[in-house]
């Protein structure tokens, strides 16, 4: 395998002006590859350091400390050899010119990506074509759906035919619809052998298009996995609320293996929290036999299995 | 040299979409009449091409300046000044092309005054050398344009930039001899003013429209080119700097 991107002690601090504060250390001792080929997922929630990575990677912000090559350039001592093999794609609404068509944002950048004329002649239409924009090529921006809009950034990222694209919470503010036909869109980059890094704050997200993880919160990357131990955590860590759980019932819970917590609130909701495979299931059951029936279950927050890992617990999975 | 085109290219087709990129044209009636009517006044008929050259001349300032800002401002506002920065295009390059975008725009100004002044005052300006004088002013915008390249990188360091760049412009249109003549200063500013390519451009401008014989034109031709060049020269490698700067800092977002 080639590595594409790599980092070794990456340290990002922001020093806010007349603040008589130390520096904000965004990022922290960052340890990264990613492969040839690989869609390398960053999850984390807002704040966790994540869009400050893609800037250092895309030469957008130098480090503090450490470094970082990617497609073996560094992106402090080599920026021009960086930009020139690599695309940026933002979520939301930034970056486009909106009064201007969608073939003008693309044939600009093309412009500015150094693609040749008579290339872009051909690369910009089918890039609109790819993203299922033709038909509104020469329609304003400002008159597009977000979803479009973002189908937009992507021909937008990929203009300048990079061998590595970064995607910065590229489905965020987007229907179900849209971002599953986004992912189906970075499936298809990824097939044609070009390497993706994504940033999102979504599991399921992560789960649907990375072949790898790597979990970050408050600048430091807690661990790098595939989707499918992610899957397994989330599973460990899926709780189960019972109303009026009577208290032979909550006793038991506190007695089995596998039940970390069993927490009342006032509001008459008991939280079972397992932390080890299967013991939801069964909490379950034991719920459902006892003909309880006001009974829910739940998906662990993000943040919920930061803790855990972070807690030391399931990182030996 | 294909990113400075295309840059062009994007800001006209941005120019004709966006207003405020041109509103600025409107202060040419205002200013023409101002002036004239204060030469009015005064039964100063000999000072009526002054009256319409200052106008210009401001038009032409304040449309680079207020251009130059707005480039980096919505650059900034709508994300795609990072994007730039990650460009492999040099920001540097790609600045004064859309500046110059809107500058081909500024001439405008000179029809402008021109008809102010007929409409409202009558007056009727018998141009001594319009070939001259058309050389003149199309130097005179490209070297505005560089100077305002070189404001721009101030906004990309400071979203306050737009009240330095106002508090600026005031010095520059006095030592540049837009308001009154370079000799009519005070002795002691006048070798500042010799600094400011727009005092050799508004001095050429004057001479154009009024005076029967202009002396020293191919000198003073030169200077004017040499400054208005030394501009693009300066605010490309600043911008280079400041772009520099801001990813060290993180300003590229904040600032």
């Amino acid at each position: 395998m080639t590595t594409v991107v790599e980092t070794e002690g990456l340290r990002r601090e922001f020093r806010a002006r007349r603040s008589k504060s130390g520096p904000v250390v965004a990022l922290d001792a960052i340890d990264l590859t990613i492969e040839k080929g690989e869609i390398h997922g960053l999850l984390g929630p807002n704040g966790a350091g994540k869009t400050t990575l893609v800037k250092i990677l895309t030469t957008i912000l130098i480090p503090t400390a450490g470094r970082a090559r990617v497609l073996g350039f560094d992106v402090v001592d080599q920026v021009d050899e960086v930009r020139r093999r690599i695309g940026l794609v933002f979520g939301g609404d930034r970056g486009l010119y909106t009064r201007l068509t969608a073939r003008q944002n693309l044939d600009y950048w093309a412009a500015l990506y150094d693609v040749p004329a008579a290339v872009a002649d051909t690369r910009v239409p089918a890039l609109l074509e790819r993203v299922g924009l033709s038909e509104r090529a020469d329609d304003r921006v400002e008159e597009f759906s977000r979803g479009m809009k973002q189908r937009l950034h992507l021909a937008r990222g990929l203009v300048g035919d990079p061998q590595v694209l970064f995607l910065d919470e590229p489905t965020v503010g987007l229907d179900p619809m849209a971002s599953l036909r986004f992912r189906e869109l970075v499936g298809e980059i990824r097939a044609e052998g070009k390497t993706v890094f994504l940033t999102t704050h979504d599991m399921a997200e992560a789960e649907a298009v990375c072949d790898r993880v790597s979990l970050i919160d408050r600048g430091k990357i807690i661990a790098t996995e595939r989707p499918s131990v992610l899957g397994r955590w989330i599973n460990r860590f899926e709780w189960v609320e019972v109303h009026d759980l009577p208290a032979d019932l909550g006793e038991r819970f506190r007695a089995m293996s596998g039940v970390a917590s069993v927490e009342t609130r006032p509001d008459g909701w008991s939280r079972v929290q397992p932390d080890a495979d299967g013991v939801a299931h069964a909490v379950l059951e034991i719920v459902v036999g006892a003909g309880i029936t006001s009974v829910r279950t739940g998906s662990p927050s993000l943040e919920d299995v930061y803790l855990h890992v972070m807690g030391g617990r399931g990182m030996e999975l | 040299m294909r990113a400075a085109l295309a840059a062009f290219r994007m800001q006209m087709s941005l120019v004709f979409r966006t207003p405020n990129f041109w509103m600025v044209q409107f202060i040419t009636p205002a200013q023409t009449i101002l002036f004239l009517s204060v030469i009015d006044a005064f039964g100063r008929p000999d000072l009526l091409a002054h009256a319409i050259i200052a106008p210009t001349l401001i038009t032409i300032w304040y449309t680079a300046v207020w251009t130059g800002g707005s480039v980096v401002r919505n650059d900034r506002w709508n994300g795609a000044l990072e994007l730039h920065a990650a460009a492999p295009a040099p920001y540097g390059v790609v600045v004064p092309a859309r500046v110059a975008a809107v500058m081909s725009m500024a001439l405008l100004a000179v029809p402008l005054a021109l008809g102010t002044a007929a409409l409202t005052y009558g007056v009727d300006i018998d141009i001594q050398h319009p070939w001259l004088l058309l050389v003149v002013l199309v130097l005179v915008v490209i070297g505005t344009t560089g100077f305002a390249a070189i404001l721009t990188s101030m906004t990309i360091l400071s979203r306050a930039a737009g009240t330095i760049q106002n508090s600026a412009s005031y010095p520059f249109l006095l030592l540049g001899g837009v308001f009154v003549p370079l000799a009519l200063l005070p002795a002691w500013i006048r070798p500042l003013g010799r600094l400011v390519f727009l005092s050799w451009g508004s001095d050429l401008v004057r001479d154009a429209v009024a005076e029967p014989v202009v002396e020293g034109v191919p000198a003073r031709l030169a200077v004017l080119t040499a400054l208005g060049l030394a501009g693009f020269v300066v605010a490309h490698r600043l911008i280079r700097i400041v772009m520099r700067r801001v990813r060290v800092t993180g300003e590229i977002t904040t600032a």
